[in-house]
């Protein structure tokens, strides 16, 4: 029984370092399709943003916003969930003029996880 | 952040696991009927309470940092009523809030419920904090990875079912620990009552075992995906962490049941406490890889790292029964194999010699299968990496583009790059280079999204480089996935082709007038037929005009969409594989990829294989959400 405390103290170290190495949370749904894509160059203006993501998302906690280059918005400012598809956060925008055009979403999925990203699309 | 998240999630986690397990065990060992039994009785609902309390005030504090991670203000950490907002506000928080509800229903009666009269109060009071408690645990499904990414049915009970025979096992293990150890020093009166908990729980643990390997190989499989994420990504690795503490466990348990056959002597009784201790420990160890595994990106959606120098590759067409499964039906069939290994080792337990040599036997027939039906190539760490660029006709532009604009003396024969090469294998090229092909590093010149979109050109033409070189229309399935595109008509947005398809055949048709005017009519007139077989036609003229619907001006009206933007990137990824300029025609099976070309004027003879191609598909396994190719 003398190597009892012994035999605990090193199980409790190996198993501490252990979960000390299960490394930090990170973010979980990520962006499946997008669309328009990014990086894409389109002749004719979008009318609406739609971003595909890997798992279903939480309505009040996931928005998506698009800036021209001087940083000024272009959407109508009613960025929403699909009702009929839980992944799909769409946003419609305002008649866009040739130029770059960055798209920044921040989603939370039902798993309580949060995912953030950006990427730009250009009009002809 | 998180740090605190972790830790509090860990305590909230084993909190509830224990308040579950104690309360199973107290049902299990069933009424004290003397005074030393209702003293661990006793304690353990002590020990009940404050798990209650700990779980709740966990609980608190977890939803809090939550909370604050939703609005990305830490503040919102301490402000009461963004938290109940968030809580109101999401499917989590209301989750959340049902499971605080449970967990604080439990802690009152606990606290307020006095010592129950009768055994039929016993009973119901002991089956309600049970109840609760195990509620409290297992709703936490709701709001896991599996909800957030399955829809399956399947998946949701395996998950919820998991969840409860980790808590029944996790949590008892402690309090059997404790009875044991009281059930040593007091022989005389406690001992049969401890070996009757004991025995009743060894027989319930080895239930609770099998439906613990068998539900989480099911969800493991449609969380973590395949062998690459499984040791390539942080939620396969701490997979594997707890599967390798997890079987020291069971080998203790397997002990724990062979001492239960020795008589109930003090210093026996001694032992198996220290043995239950110890897997108790284990177990909970095991509660700390879950919790990062609750907090980690899923195997699935992560980039794998691949940590050896080799992998296997199959040959093409091996395991052709494998190939029609579903993922589902895989996930069931690894599932039940799991499940028999596990019955084995049971089974097998007392005869070592002959274990290990079924092992052996077992694991060199695998091995046998494996190198009769592949092989192994070199491998890198991005040999399975996911590309953050699709894969569509736009990237391979791009690709195209930029490989002939800073590699143009490159001399690589596209068709010498292996099959088996992945797209992070030619990604890893164009950052490494390779002297024998005569590929220098570009790392230095490109970006990394512009080195995935060379290696997305490269992958395609090193594939349409074998395919016309080997001749005939059909190819094999899962050589070509379909390079992905918009499908623009005018004013009209249809979306993209893989939206389009819904998991049906498409054909798509390549055409330049007046050259293709009769098969353009052709297929107008057989669309309708198509249709029965659940072919889609998509058209794309090779050469964009203002009104290409006008031009073709059929017979037959044309019920089919024909492309009017972004023509010539189409034409040019497809081109590739067609190696044509002219008509061409390709058909995409469900799965997105393609299975036939028909360059040039071979569209003659293509009709008849169309149907049959499409009556193939519909043998063939269904395609899956998972296994839409973005990236390949």
């Amino acid at each position: 029984m003398s190597q009892l405390p012994k035999f605990f103290r090193v199980l409790a170290i190996l198993v501490s370092a252990l979960m000390l190495c299960v490394g930090s949370a990170s973010a979980h749904s990520g962006l499946k399709r997008a669309e328009p894509a990014a990086n894409s160059s389109l002749k004719r203006a979008p009318a609406e943003i739609k971003l595909q993501f890997t798992e279903q998302l939480e309505p009040a906690y996931s928005s998506v916003t698009v800036e021209d280059k001087d940083g000024e918005r272009v959407d109508n400012d009613d960025a929403r969930v699909d009702p009929a598809n839980a992944s799909l956060l769409r946003v419609s925008l305002k008649q866009l003029a040739p130029g770059t055009y960055t798209v920044i979403w921040r989603v939370l999925s039902v798993d309580t996880h949060v995912t953030e990203g950006r990427y730009t699309f250009k009009v002809e | 952040m998180n740090g605190l998240l972790y830790a509090s999630l860990l305590l909230h986690v084993a909190a509830c696991s224990l308040l579950t397990g104690a309360s199973f065990l107290l049902v299990l060992a069933g009424r004290p009927k003397d005074e030393a039994a209702g003293r661990w009785e006793r304690m353990a609902l002590s020990a009940s309470k404050w798990l209650a309390l700990v779980a709740l005030g966990a609980g608190l504090i977890w939803f809090a940092l939550r909370a604050a991670t939703f609005t990305g203000r830490p503040e919102t950490a301490l402000d009461p009523s963004a938290i109940f907002a968030a809580a109101i506000d999401t499917w989590a928080g209301k989750v959340w809030l049902i499971r605080q509800g449970l967990l604080a229903f439990a802690a009152a009666w606990l606290f307020l419920a006095g010592q129950p009269a009768s055994r039929a109060d016993w009973i119901a009071s002991r089956w309600l904090l049970l109840t609760l408690s195990a509620a409290a645990l297992v709703l936490m499904s709701l709001s896991s990875h599996a909800a957030a990414i399955e829809r399956q049915l399947l998946v949701h009970w395996a998950d919820i079912l998991h969840l409860m025979s980790a808590g029944l096992w996790i949590g008892a293990l402690p309090f059997l620990a404790a009875l044991l150890f009281i059930s040593s020093r007091d022989q005389e009166t406690l001992q049969p009552f401890s070996r009757r908990a004991l025995v009743r729980f060894s027989r319930v643990a080895t239930l609770l075992i099998f439906a613990l390997v068998g539900t989480g190989i099911l969800t493991a499989c449609h969380l973590v995906g395949d062998v690459p994420e499984l040791v390539g990504t942080t939620h396969g690795r701490l997979l594997i962490a707890k599967v390798a503490v997890l079987v020291p466990a069971l080998l203790i348990a397997a002990r724990v049941r062979d001492m239960l056959a020795g008589p109930g002597s003090t210093p026996l009784s001694r032992r198996i406490a220290l043995h239950v201790t110890v897997e108790g420990a284990l177990v909970l160890g095991i509660l700390g890889f879950a919790i990062a595994m609750m907090l980690s990106v899923p195997g699935k959606h992560g980039s794998p790292t691949w940590p050896f120098p080799i992998r296997y590759v199959p040959d093409p067409g091996a395991f052709p029964f494998w190939r029609t499964l579903t993922p589902q039906q895989n996930a069931i069939a690894l599932a039940a194999c799991g499940l028999f290994a596990l019955g084995l080792l049971v089974s097998l337990w007392r005869r070592p010699r002959v274990l290990l040599a079924g092992v052996a036997a077992s694991v060199a027939a695998v091995l046998a299968v494996l190198s009769w039906n592949g092989s192994t190539v070199q491998a890198n760490p991005a040999s399975y990496a996911r590309s953050p660029v699709s894969y569509d006709v736009r990237t391979l532009d791009r690709g195209r583009e930029s490989w002939q604009q800073h590699c143009p003396a490159c001399s690589i024969d596209l068709a010498r790059l292996p099959l088996s090469a992945t797209v992070g294998d030619l990604f890893w090229l164009t950052g490494e280079g390779d002297k024998e092909l005569g590929v220098p590093s570009l790392a230095a010149k490109l970006d990394e999204e512009t080195r995935w979109s060379v290696a997305q050109y490269l992958r395609a033409s090193a594939t349409a480089a074998t395919v016309t070189a080997g001749g005939g229309t059909q190819i094999r399935p899962g050589l070509i996935p379909a390079p992905d595109f918009d499908i623009v008509l005018g004013p009209l947005q249809l979306g993209t082709l893989s939206d389009y398809r819904r998991g049906r055949p498409v054909l798509l048709v390549l055409y330049s007038l007046p050259q293709s005017r009769e098969r353009i009519e052709q297929l107008a007139k057989r669309h309708a037929q198509l249709a029965v077989y659940n072919v889609e036609i998509v058209a794309v003229p090779r050469h964009s005009s203002g009104n290409p619907i006008a031009e073709l001006a059929t017979a037959s009206p044309a019920l089919f969409p024909i492309v009017t933007e972004a023509n010539g990137a189409i034409v040019r990824a497809y081109d590739l594989f067609a190696a044509a300029a002219g008509h061409s025609e390709f058909l995409i099976d469900p799965r997105g990829y393609i299975r036939a070309i028909w360059p040039n004027d071979e569209w003659r003879n293509a009709d008849d294989e169309i149907e049959a191609l499409a009556q193939q598909f519909l043998d063939e396994a269904p395609p899956d959400e998972a296994d839409e190719h973005q990236t390949h």
